[in-house]
């Protein structure tokens, strides 16, 4: 039998040691960052530390997906179809694995700028940088962009980070959302040392009533999230902008090099549709 | 347009994306109105072990036990001539409480709703802040809110952290007009709390992740057959959800210019002991109380 016990103060200290006395700023980081690299790099090097760099692939977007598409007949028109066929894309990350044009940390951006969160969709997964919804929008504002995007995850992350280093952004103009799908929380893994911005669908934790009400539970916490999210954007007097979706006909979206996110269409619909509302309001 | 959407306004947006994932799995949220799943499961949790049928719905309740103040084990201290002692020492032989309880499942003065025009102190926590095993006016929020003249909006939650008061605060911040203070009452690590639905029932239940996943013992003594990855992540994920939670309230409290307060007991002793001789007594809640209000800069009288 276990039996220490577990006094708050006393285990944060302990974990902290642990954690090679790294604070909630670098759990957090190390989580983010090695989601970031999920398909692209060995998120278990023991030398990987969180810095700026530029990878190739990203999620699905990785390169045996991308080689195995490439094999397949089928698959293979369509990479020809939409643009894809050795066509390179980088992704340039910063130190806390956002999507940032030329790695650029995020207090390093001076002017005025948009701030976007969201999944997949709006870190831009298998799409060039130029291409994405969050890029377009800030170009047609003429606003710098720092891109919250957190491939495969809601918003806990991300608006984890909004509210606990928000201040490292300067000049927000507006804060937009694009919500990701149902369903996905956060769950930060510690193995061997090393954390791993995780989600519930991936880990152990499969006991029925975890599964079963994982829709449920993900929907209290976007709620709590969105809701970090606004009281960040109004303590900055940025107005903020809540997207579910962009309208279109399906089919005519495009498709990302992965073959599974919307394409450039989509992004460039999503952008008037942004654009136009933040003129409406 | 607003420039910043309401809770109402963004739960709608998701109950529509929601709504158009029908066939993504388990279907709770449709079902299940969220709200009515966030209070339904306080309400659960809130009334455990107590002397009221959990079969019923929720609704506002006045019941005499609760959690680990229940009727089994003061039955069983009584018969034990040491803890029968400790009983009549601290006072608790014929002294009857009585836990009253919204429809939404938090202690409340008179079965109150929290529907609060009036100036008041939002008070969240674990079961230390509810008052398992104590009369509410013994309680360290209602010795504060007593002392300052305010309403007391106590959003304390045995066996849990601040996962869904946070939630419930966030989401009914309007039904609170005046709000003058919020304080937390820091909670036991570990507790990442857990809404469990059923399709075919029409009510939720909160659990934590570390019951479900199958852990057993108290929050200081995990069965050894749990796995020790599994206790350290529930414990690292609980304390970045926890920090988050603070912080958002402590945001919110800035956004609405009042004063926000977050308090470790640790080193605060108790000489008394409640009902259940599990938790702290009423001397640890007077102290506690006096603290608070020397750090809201009011004079101690308590």
């Amino acid at each position: 039998m276990d039996n220490r016990t577990y006094d708050w103060q006393e285990w944060l200290n302990t974990q902290s040691a642990k954690f090679d006395n790294r604070t909630d700023q670098d759990m957090l980081r190390m989580a983010l960052f090695t989601n970031s690299l999920h398909g692209s790099k060995d998120i278990w090097a023991p030398d990987l530390t969180p810095e700026p760099m530029v990878t190739h692939w990203n999620g699905l977007d990785s390169e045996q997906r991308y080689r195995a598409n490439s094999n397949d007949p089928v698959q293979r028109e369509r990479l020809a179809q939409w643009g894809w066929l050795d066509r390179k894309i980088e992704y340039e990350i910063n130190s806390w694995g956002f999507r940032s044009a030329g790695c650029r940390e995020v207090e390093d951006i001076d002017g005025p700028s948009v701030v976007t969160l969201g999944c997949s969709f709006t870190y831009g997964t298998g799409l060039p940088y130029e291409s994405t919804w969050p890029y377009l929008v800030s170009k047609q504002l003429g606003l710098d962009l720092v891109n919250l995007g957190t491939p495969g995850h809601g918003l806990e992350l991300n608006s984890h980070w909004l509210l606990t280093q928000g201040h490292r952004i300067k000049d927000p103009q507006f804060v937009i959302v694009l919500i990701p799908p149902p369903g996905r929380m956060t769950w930060i893994e510690e193995v061997n040392g090393r954390l791993i911005g995780n989600t519930f669908s991936m880990t152990h934790l499969h006991h029925p009533g975890i599964i079963a009400n994982l829709e449920l539970n993900a929907f209290l916490n976007y709620v709590k999230n969105i809701e970090t999210i606004r009281l960040w954007a109004q303590s900055r007097n940025a107005p903020l902008h809540v997207f579910t979706g962009f309208a279109g006909k399906q089919g005519t979206f495009g498709l990302a090099r992965d073959l599974c996110h919307n394409g450039e269409h989509w992004h460039r619909l999503g952008c008037e549709q942004i654009v136009q509302r933040i003129k409406n309001s | 347009m607003e420039l910043y959407p309401t809770p109402s306004d963004y739960t709608q947006y998701l109950q529509s994306t929601l709504n158009s994932h029908q066939n993504h799995g388990a279907a709770t949220a449709e079902f299940i109105p969220l709200s009515h799943a966030l209070s339904s499961g306080v309400w659960f949790n809130n009334i455990a072990l107590s002397d009221i049928d959990p079969s019923i719905n929720p609704m506002p309740v006045r019941m005499n036990w609760c959690g680990s103040d229940n009727r089994t084990e003061y039955d069983q201290n009584l018969r034990d001539p040491v803890q029968h002692a400790r009983l009549q020492q601290e006072g608790w032989i014929d002294n009857p409480i009585v836990y009253e309880l919204n429809r939404e499942g938090w202690r409340s003065e008179g079965c109150r709703e929290y529907d609060i025009p009036e100036p008041s102190l939002i008070v969240l926590g674990c079961s230390f802040t509810y008052g398992t095993g104590l009369h509410l006016h013994q309680t360290w929020g209602h010795k504060v809110s007593s002392q300052l003249g305010l309403t007391l909006v106590n959003l304390g939650m045995p066996g849990h952290s601040l996962d869904l008061n946070t939630a419930w605060l966030m989401m009914n911040q309007q039904r609170i007009a005046q709000p003058q203070a919020v304080i937390i009452c820091e909670t036991p690590p570990t507790r990442i709390s857990w809404l469990l639905g059923d399709i075919a029932l029409p009510n939720a239940y909160a659990h934590t992740l570390l019951r479900l996943a199958g852990a057993k013992g108290t929050v200081s003594n995990y069965d050894t057959s749990t796995p020790s990855w599994l206790i350290d992540n529930i414990k690292l994920n609980s304390a970045v959800n926890y920090y988050k939670n603070r912080c958002l309230v402590e945001q919110w409290a800035k956004l609405l210019g009042i004063k926000f307060l977050h308090f470790n007991s640790s080193g605060v002793s108790a000489k008394t002991l409640a009902r259940d001789l599990a938790h702290y007594g009423e001397d640890w809640h007077s102290t506690i109380a006096g603290k608070v209000l020397e750090q809201l800069g009011q004079k101690e009288n308590t």
